[in-house]
């Protein structure tokens, strides 16, 4: 059966019946549902099948995984369905495929065949998120193509476990794969695999995360087989196609909806790793009818350090727009159709190679945060504050010689962060940033698999950015490892923390430690630092955190926070604190009951509220009314004389 | 095509802009003179669009070429003949 799909028809899909539509795509409007919600599931069936058979906790339990399925159009390939562990996956999955297919002989493929691909340049990420394509071929070509998508541990380079920081070329990071023959007719291409595990530290986790992407597209080949055979391919690409004009209609009427004009935002990366060279990040997102564009001109020039990202901004600004604009609808092609982005060649948003790449959290939060800022100008009623801007991302490994568990080891570690104030609520708390918007670790398989011990993974008060609506509170993580351990931090917003919107506050910003592990009241104690050494951050003369008028590093063994081989021995851990969102509105105006419930909580200390909202309390369970209004008053004049501001998110309970 | 685009030096602006060229065309949606030509980042990958500044339609939306230098950097082996293995 063959239909005919009336693609010129300029009408939106919201303005015809179901009788038009069937007329439009050549089958009914139920039929239609039906694929379209099909290939939904098979995409969740491989996604699924990848989280349950992947062996690193990194897939498993953070899921930075995503399934997708690809369907040859008219205009290359369009994603028609994925599901996403990480969110950003499923923004730059399309491009991938396109470069690939681009590249890749057609002619050559056959049923079985998945292919390789973790190079940045051709849509990748970066090198640790690795990608495998599965063409499928029906009556003699390739109609779909199915990808797999996920982080692995380690693939060889200078710095384990990927994220290296300090280098300043791709050469020193993981291994790069341009598009690669894995499976030729699903048997496995034995050098391919041979010099993959062969340059890796972890060769067992990462065989078998490679056998659960590589079985999950399998999985997505009988479930797509099984849908073709029941309904055919020509109303099984019919209803690819009206899916994606589905969502793409989806976000045109939401951009439709916003005033016409040019939105210029920029944000900041505190340095790259290598120099102290702070990073602009600009864009201007503009406007026009139902069509974005968004333009990078006036970023910084590539760094030296890996912050830069070589192609993926393009796509993962959309995320941003759509978070605000778009929240409920999956994300296929459509979800990209309306918006162009503009890259400036050799700028941090469009390195060139060799360029280091692989950290890519910093930049990517940043767009996410630019966007949605842009958005809110657009829409001042629907504002977002900025994320805390970091994972608290960590890379561990090493050689456990305890006895019983000797062997290498690796592990990842996502201790979270928090999201900005918005126009309607608080901001999240213990979260990851909207960038992955994965899960946080799992602790108990950390110590069932690592010689590692979480002692501590809870949120760390006064550390979200004041607001009408407050940022969410950022947390403490400390590790006390059993075994002399290798660990990359990598973080930015250290020089301060997540800004606020509308006169909100800022967030704390990302600090760490070394802190000694043999008693308990100090290395259980956050606020206390006797005797710990700063790693990085910004501190007053007398080695407190001070977020609003600090130096950053002073004292401190590292002038940044992307560190690579840092090396923990046992009976020292490592404690790390990172900030909260950026708040929303005026602390000012924020209702006193609701400060109140937050000191009750033990969120906001009563000292803090007090310098940041105005509120004085006369007990724990009581506002001073009358002082509160008398405070609040005066912060007020002074902040129209240019005499207040409202301060940084800062703990101020510090023992030194 | 050989390895020439395979390695660049760092550019030495301290900003980067993307440039618009002026296209001597009329957009046919909204009569605007405001044309330009230049490469972006679409849905599908890098193509070079036509573009009417005033209201983005697209007067033309097309593939690179090899002289577009969009993405700069191109394969070595993209026009070598393909074996079974890629």
């Amino acid at each position: 059966m063959t239909i005919d799909i009336d693609i010129d028809d300029n009408q939106h899909l919201s303005n015809l019946d179901a009788k038009d539509i069937a007329r439009r795509y050549g089958a009914e409007l139920v039929e239609l549902e039906t694929l379209r919600y099909g290939l939904l599931e098979v995409a969740r069936d491989m996604h699924e099948s990848l989280v349950r058979s992947s062996f690193s906790p990194i897939v498993r339990d953070i899921q930075d995984c995503t399934a997708a399925i690809h369907m040859r159009t008219d205009a290359g390939w369009e994603t028609v369905a994925s599901r996403e562990g990480a969110m950003q996956h499923a923004f730059t999955a399309q491009h991938m495929c396109n470069f690939l297919m681009e590249e890749w002989d057609e002619a050559s493929l056959q049923p079985g065949d998945t292919i390789f691909v973790n190079d940045p340049w051709r849509g990748a990420i970066h090198q640790s998120d690795v990608n495998l394509f599965r063409p499928i071929i029906i009556d003699g070509r390739v109609e779909f193509v199915l990808h797999s998508t996920s982080h692995v541990l380690d693939l060889g380079g200078a710095v384990p476990g990927g994220f290296a920081n300090g280098v300043q070329t791709h050469f020193e990071e993981q291994l790069k794969f341009p598009p690669t023959l894995l499976y030729a007719g699903d048997v496995p291409v034995r050098p391919a695999f041979n010099y993959i595990l062969e340059n890796t530290r972890v060769p067992s986790s990462l065989l078998g995360d490679l056998r659960a992407l590589y079985g999950c597209l399998a999985v997505g080949d009988a479930r797509l087989r099984e849908l073709v055979d029941r309904f055919g391919l020509a109303l099984v690409r019919a209803g690819g196609q009206y899916g994606t004009d589905r969502i793409e209609q989806s976000m045109r009427a939401a951009i439709a909806a916003l005033p016409d004009g040019d939105y210029p935002v920029e944000d900041f990366i505190d340095e790259d790793g290598v120099t102290d060279e702070e990073l602009r990040i600009a864009a201007t997102v503009r406007v026009r009818g139902d069509s974005i564009e968004v333009d990078f001109s006036g970023t910084s020039r590539q760094p030296l350090g890996n912050v830069g990202t070589a192609w993926i901004e393009g796509t993962r600004c959309v995320q941003g727009i759509k978070m605000v604009l778009d929240p409920h609808s999956p994300v296929n092609s459509g979800t990209l159709r309306p918006i162009e982005a503009l890259l400036p060649a050799g700028s941090a948003v469009c390195t060139l190679p060799p360029s280091s790449v692989s950290n890519h959290l910093d930049i990517g939060s940043r767009n996410i945060n630019m966007m949605t800022t842009a958005m809110s100008m657009a829409l001042p009623e629907h504002g977002v504050a900025p994320d805390s801007g970091n994972f608290a991302a960590m890379m561990i490994g090493g050689f456990d010689d305890r006895h019983g568990h000797e062997g290498p080891w690796a592990g990842a570690i996502l201790p979270g962060g928090a999201w900005g104030g918005t126009y309607k609520s608080d901001g999240l708390t213990s979260v990851t940033p909207a960038i992955g918007a994965c899960r946080s670790s799992v602790w108990e398989h950390i110590e069932r698999e690592s010689p590692i011990v979480p002692l501590m993974h809870e949120f760390l008060p006064d550390s979200a950015g004041a607001g009408f609506h407050r940022g969410g509170f950022g947390g403490i993580f400390t590790l006390l490892p059993l075994a002399t351990t290798y660990a990359t931090i990598t973080g930015d917003r250290s020089k301060r923390g997540a800004p606020g919107v509308n006169g909100g506050g800022s967030g704390f910003p990302f600090y760490a430690w070394l802190v000694p592990g043999d008693d308990p009241s100090v290395v259980l104690d956050p606020f206390d630092l006797r005797g710990c050494e700063p790693l990085f951050g910004v501190f007053d003369g007398q080695g407190r955190p001070v977020a609003d008028d600090g130096v950053f590093g002073r004292g401190a063994r590292y002038q940044t926070a992307k560190v690579a081989g840092l090396e923990l021995k046992p009976g020292y851990a490592l404690r790390v604190l990172f900030g909260g969102g950026g708040g929303w509105g005026d602390p000012l105006e924020r209702p006193v009951d609701r400060v109140l419930e937050d000191v009750q909580a033990g969120l906001y200390s009563p000292e803090f509220v007090e310098r940041a909202y105005g509120v004085v309390l006369s007990s724990s369970d009581e506002v001073d009314v009358d002082a509160t209004t008398r405070l609040r008053a005066e912060l007020a004049d002074a902040r129209k004389d240019g005499k207040w501001t409202v301060p940084a998110a800062c703990p101020t309970n510090w023992i030194v | 095509m050989g390895v020439e685009r395979l390695i660049f030096a760092p550019p030495s602006e301290q900003f980067l802009h993307v440039q618009r060229t002026p296209v001597e065309a009329t957009c046919p949606q909204c009569g605007s003179g405001d044309v330009a030509r230049y490469p972006v980042a679409n849905y599908v990958g890098p193509r070079i669009v036509t573009k009417c500044q005033t209201c983005f339609h697209h007067l033309s939306v097309d593939v690179p070429t090899a002289d577009d230098h969009w993405p700069p950097w191109r394969s070595a082996t993209l026009d070598w003949p393909s074996s079974r293995a890629g």
